[in-house]
């Protein structure tokens, strides 16, 4: 009987992971695991985007705990993007089959359908010249590109790096699990930590590159919009769009498709699903799959490091284009605009807005620029949905 | 080797074609705000027509009010009327005969209270 429990006791010590930790002792993990507890602490203690972060940072945690098998990236670097569907499904951990969602480009898709069952595009259709500074602020991803060339990426992990620069989770996954699949978790952890540090990034920029006269500004009040207008706006842009860069088709369709649908005001039911259920249902298994991704022989790399520093450079020069685009626009209109809108293209919704909004009260506590500043920022998701097309027309 | 010619044709093509769709889009919202506004005022001018009567029906039964009371906006309490008669006969003095035609509300400004709503709303951010 004791020999019996001696070898069950033995067996498990054999298959558990503690043995490997034990044995091996793979600092690397160990480091990893290190890493995912200080994201959820930022998540969970400091606020930081804490409704992707805290799902990235556990996908993370499982991901380098020993013998659990929960992932690998072995079945989706294939350069050609084959998935080994055979291999998948006899030896693969339920993170691999979550991950089947985002690298056949799922969940991005369907998150933007429950933002665009969230956004409100009135803004936007008021003051078209918005979309001006929504292009404006993508700039940041192209000379981000740039960057990353320079430091030695290839052409493709260089576009997915730069696509961090239009500030848009969704966007930034569905550019790199094409590109860059072997850096998916690094960019989305880049681009998530930066959107929810863009109350500190960008107010130093937007103060700098205006004056307080300029900051000051405060403009007209946006005209009415018509209910008509608002049914046919999604409908117009994915026309449009969808024509001229087919590859930004699936991002765009589904922000459209959640916008008809909230506009219509005749499907309540789907418009609820989309915002709260599929939304929330989709976050979750987006942010563990993301999360991981971020194995220590693809995370722990200069490569990583790199892609932070030139994620932070991205989101800087996107900013100060919007502002400086801004402040053309303020020249154009004879002080009319009021620049600090401008930061708000890259997108980060509702978050940059509503930092234009801050650092323009700081000038005038009676100055509300967060409508305003809501036109350039829905207008960068447009934006960095069009770059994102852009990019995978030309190297995908 | 990096081919610095195609990664600048990259970052121009890049940014000229997200510039072009979105001028595109420019336009196209202009030209249905355009649209719009100009079938809004259509529609607005189409019921101006019976509007003169109403006037005149207000300035026929205005005009004996006016020598008694002053024309008030509608929605301003009687007692803001009386407090604003009685800080301008405080301002004016006893002796100087003077009346009070009409009392609206200043234009232009936002409200105090929807200052503070929004004040209150936005503070967070």
């Amino acid at each position: 009987m004791f020999e019996v429990f001696i070898e069950t006791i033995q067996g498990i010590w054999g298959s558990s992971g503690l043995r490997v930790l034990v044995e091996t002792i793979d600092w690397q993990a160990v480091l990893m695991i290190a890493i995912s507890f200080v994201l959820m602490y930022l998540a969970i203690v400091k606020g930081f985007e804490p409704l992707l972060l805290l799902p990235i940072a556990f996908g993370m945690f499982l991901t380098n705990l020993p013998m659990a098998e929960m992932f690998h990236m072995e079945f989706f670097t294939d350069p050609k993007g084959n998935i080994p569907w055979g291999e998948l499904l006899h030896d693969g951990g339920l993170l691999d089959f979550l991950y089947i969602g985002v690298k056949l480009g799922i969940y991005p898709s369907l998150i933007f359908l429950g933002i665009g069952a969230m956004t409100d595009f009135g803004p936007l259709i008021a003051n078209p010249k918005s979309f001006l500074l929504g292009a404006a602020a993508q700039a940041g991803i192209f000379l981000t590109f740039l960057g990353a060339i320079a430091l030695g990426f290839s052409y493709d992990i260089a576009a997915a790096i730069g696509i961090i620069g239009g500030a848009d989770g969704p966007t930034a996954i569905y550019v790199a699990k094409t590109l860059a699949p072997t850096l998916l978790g690094s960019i989305a952890i880049a681009a998530y930590s930066y959107m929810a540090l863009v109350p500190m990034i960008q107010p130093p920029i937007m103060k700098a590159l205006t004056t307080k006269k300029e900051r000051a500004v405060v403009m007209q009040q946006l005209r009415p919009v018509t209910k008509t207008e608002k049914i046919l706006f999604p409908i117009f842009v994915t026309l449009i769009i969808s024509l001229l860069v087919p590859s930004a088709t699936p991002l765009l369709g589904m922000l459209m498709l959640g916008n008809l649908m909230k506009e219509s005001g005749m499907v309540d039911r789907l418009v609820k699903t989309a915002q709260n259920e599929l939304m929330n249902i989709v976050t979750i298994f987006l942010g563990v799959s993301v999360g991981a991704t971020a194995t220590a022989n693809y995370f722990l790399t200069w490569e990583t490091i790199k892609i932070i520093v030139l994620g932070l450079i991205a989101f800087c020069m996107g900013t100060a284009c919007g502002v400086l685009f801004g402040k053309v626009m303020y020249i154009a209109t004879k002080g009319k605009v009021n620049p600090l809108i401008g930061s708000a293209g890259v997108s980060a919704v509702p978050m940059a807005a509503r930092v234009s909004q801050k650092v323009g009260a700081e000038e005038n506590p009676t100055n509300f620029l967060l409508m305003h500043a809501m036109g350039p920022n829905v207008a960068g998701v447009i934006g960095s949905a069009v770059a994102a097309g852009v990019l995978l027309s030309i190297f995908a | 080797m990096i081919d610095w010619g195609f990664s600048l044709a990259v970052v121009i093509t890049g940014l000229v074609v997200v510039f072009a769709v979105l001028v595109i889009l420019v336009l196209l919202c202009s030209i249905m705000g355009s649209v719009f506004k100009s079938m809004n005022s259509k529609k607005d001018s189409k019921p101006e027509a019976p509007k003169p009567e109403k006037k005149a029906e207000i300035s026929r039964t205005a005009a004996p009010m006016k020598a008694a009371a002053p024309v008030v906006e509608a929605g301003i309490p009687g007692e803001v009327v009386a407090a604003i008669s009685a800080a301008v006969s405080c301002m004016m003095g006893s002796n100087q005969a003077f009346a009070v035609r009409k009392i609206s509300r200043a234009k232009g400004g936002r409200p105090a209270w929807n200052a503070a709503g929004i004040a209150e709303n936005t503070h967070p951010f």
